[in-house]
């Protein structure tokens, strides 16, 4: 019994690295993109869930942390999303008057003293393209979270 | 390994071919000229609100 508990963990490890291997050969290039292919894996991860809950495979605790999973999940896409709103609007001749600075410095961990002295600068494109792709980064980061926890609940 | 054990591998799996599905198009088509753009974002959070409500269901949260 042991024995056939691990040759199904190690082909699962084993499939995963495959899958792994080929979401490598093309790969998000943009913050948009990023965004989009993580929302690609959070729907699947969701359908799973919902599947699992509909046929009593979780119990509490684990219904408990996939909804804390997907909670994590939603407010990192939405800030990402903000962060490339806001680039946007800058890259296309906005100002910071043209934003909504109150979401921006609560979500995206800048003050408006910051934004305010990168306007100045010139450097305001630059800044807001970095928390963009950052942001983007940590949606990445978010699903892959929460895909650990949809495979420790196996 | 239990049944349970069992089909939870199997829908993991199923879920990563899925998505691995998806992407591709996705960014294939990006490559093609047809850039990902924010309604295409809008139209998958939307799908995506439908799914969390139905799991939302399914989980018994309020």
């Amino acid at each position: 019994m042991k024995r056939a508990i691990n040759f199904y963990r190690q082909f699962f490890v084993a499939m995963c690295m495959v899958f792994a291997l080929q979401a490598c050969v093309t790969t998000p290039e943009t913050p948009r993109e990023a965004v989009a292919v993580a929302e690609i894996g959070y729907q699947e991860a969701l359908d799973t869930a919902t599947r699992w809950a509909n046929e009593g495979r979780l119990d509490d605790g684990e219904k408990r942390q996939l909804t804390e999973a997907f909670d994590a999940y939603e407010g990192a896409r939405n800030t990402a999303r903000t962060a490339i709103t806001a680039h946007d609007v800058i890259k296309n001749g906005g100002t910071l008057a043209d934003l909504d600075l109150a979401t921006i410095t609560r979500l995206l961990g800048v003050s408006q003293q910051d934004l305010e002295a990168a306007e100045a600068a010139g450097q305001l494109v630059q800044l807001l393209a970095g928390k963009a792709d950052s942001n983007a980064s940590a949606v990445s980061l978010a699903l892959i979270n929460l895909r650990t926890i949809l495979a420790e609940v196996e | 390994m239990d049944e349970n054990q069992m089909v939870k591998i199997i829908d993991v799996m199923l879920a990563a071919t899925n998505t691995f599905t998806r992407v591709n198009e996705l960014l294939a088509r990006a490559r093609a000229g047809q850039p990902v753009t924010d309604a295409d974002i809008d139209a998958l959070i939307a799908d995506s609100d439908a799914k969390r409500s139905a799991f939302d269901e399914a989980a018994g949260n309020g």
